[in-house]
């Protein structure tokens, strides 16, 4: 189960999963994106190392259960059930196979002392992320991180959502999406880069 | 999009940091579950507790150490965020203002000899252009045409004072960039400086070394105690926002290669008249 799918076979755990997410199919695909970043961000907050991966890791064994037939009467409840063994394990294998330490040695996540110093692999990954966003995205996210502090922050984010033509709150929300997306590119390069590609 | 109520900051943070009881985070979890504003709120609250601990003024930093930060997404998570800001342009506020705050701006920057613009005119103003010595090579083909000179301040925090700005004439050839010299100490005071002008969306148009400011020029006309200049070509910039990069080479070991290490950063804007 990934974020990109096809058509769903029909019949198949998956379009059961949709149409038990959303009834009209014409907003199912969003719905399940949502419900998707919902999970990502349960594992995320509850300190899984790979959140997008436990995430589809629910989603599958979900959609194999309404593929059996099994009745579910609340779909987000018993995802957040299944959600929960499925952190156990991770937090098992985390353990086990992925030290904190190891990971940091790899390169593939910044070290705690690099937290707030500078981070070259990130930096040069990180450029190549913004030139990957449109214009108008890359200078939002980087108008909303530039406005100093306190007030003259606050001020500056008002400003760069009036010209938007977005609330407050909308504003925050489509950065922290871009960020998101950042985030998703940069561990991607991170990882391209681990085994030797460019 | 569903409607939920507010979800208190105070137990967002008490959820991010893992200190909520396991019987209230089901109930928290659950409201994340039902509305996606109820997860941005939760998302816009670890934002501002990332943004807290960044600019150090987290009232509980060494929770946020310990608890947050041990793991490895939320570290590349605040990683990623410092970087942005490292990125982002200055304040916009001085162009929304414009003409009036521009023209006192400049007018008080003069005074406080922040900038000093000279074009090609009076013999006196023209020594106190700092040609770039060998190396980026403008100093000779820029020295005998019109040139824009100006001293940058460094920016510790984006949005910190007005943005210096540099008014270009068609028949100015170069611009001399002064770079205060600010608290960073060199990496290897024998290794030359590096400087990479980049728009604020980051897109490299300039790179070359500068000069080290050093006797007659470790200062400029008002006093400002300088580290490097540097002559850019004026054909390769257009009007807009730019970032100043000065590095050092900084000398390779056993354990790792040389490599160019960022001392400070500066911004201008550029107007051609």
């Amino acid at each position: 189960m990934t974020k990109a799918r096809g058509q769903p076979r029909p019949g198949s755990g998956f379009e059961r999963l949709l149409a038990r997410l959303e009834a009209d199919p014409a907003r199912a695909e969003a719905e399940f994106a949502r419900f998707r970043r919902s999970l990502t961000k349960f594992f995320d907050w509850r300190g899984a190392h790979w959140p997008e991966d436990c995430a589809d890791e629910t989603l599958d064994r979900l959609a194999r259960k309404l593929e059996e037939g099994v009745e579910i009467l609340d779909v987000p409840a018993f995802a957040r059930g299944i959600a929960k063994l499925v952190l156990q394990e991770a937090a098992r294998s985390q353990e086990r196979l992925t030290p904190i330490d190891a990971l940091e040695a790899r390169g593939a996540v910044p070290a705690a002392a690099e937290v707030r110093g500078r981070d070259e692999p990130l930096a040069a990954h990180l450029d190549r992320c913004l030139e990957s966003l449109a214009h108008d995205a890359r200078t939002m996210v980087l108008s909303y991180y530039g406005g100093g502090k306190g007030k003259g922050k606050i001020e500056a984010r008002r400003r760069l959502a009036r010209d938007h033509r977005l609330s407050d709150n909308a504003l925050r929300s489509r950065v922290q999406r871009l960020r998101d997306q950042l985030e998703d590119c940069v561990r991607a390069r991170a990882a391209l880069a681990e085994r030797g590609g460019r | 999009m569903k409607n939920s109520p507010s979800i208190d900051p105070g137990t967002i943070r008490a959820y991010l940091l893992g200190d909520l009881r396991s019987e209230d985070m089901d109930d928290f979890e659950k409201a994340y579950f039902a509305s996606e504003e109820a997860l941005d709120e939760v998302a816009a609250v670890e934002q501002e507790m990332i943004e807290e601990y960044l600019a150090r003024s987290s009232s509980d930093a060494s929770a946020f150490e310990s608890r947050y930060l041990d793991t490895p997404p939320h570290r590349l998570r605040v990683a990623l965020v410092r970087e942005l800001q490292r990125r982002a342009p200055p304040s916009r506020s001085m162009g929304r203002i414009f003409p009036f705050a521009l023209a006192a701006a400049i007018l008080i920057a003069a005074g406080l000899g922040f900038v000093l613009i000279r074009r090609g005119g009076p013999a006196g103003e023209r020594a106190a252009v700092s040609p770039a010595p060998g190396g980026s090579g403008t100093a000779s083909s820029t020295s005998s045409a019109a040139m824009v000179a100006i001293t940058l301040p460094v920016i510790m925090v984006r949005g910190e004072g007005e943005t210096p700005t540099i008014r270009l004439a068609a028949e100015d050839a170069g611009i001399t960039l002064r770079l205060e010299r600010g608290e960073a100490a060199p990496v290897a005071a024998a290794e030359p400086y590096r400087v990479t002008v980049r728009t604020v969306e980051g897109e490299e148009i300039w790179k070359g070394e500068a000069a080290a400011a050093t006797g007659a020029e470790a200062t400029d006309g008002a006093g400002t105690p300088l580290v490097a200049s540097v002559t850019i070509p004026a054909a390769s910039i257009v009007d807009g926002d730019y970032v100043v990069v000065l590095a050092q080479s900084r000398p390779g070991s056993p354990d790792a290669p040389a490599a160019d290490a960022e001392i400070q950063r500066y911004f201008f804007r550029l107007v051609r008249r």
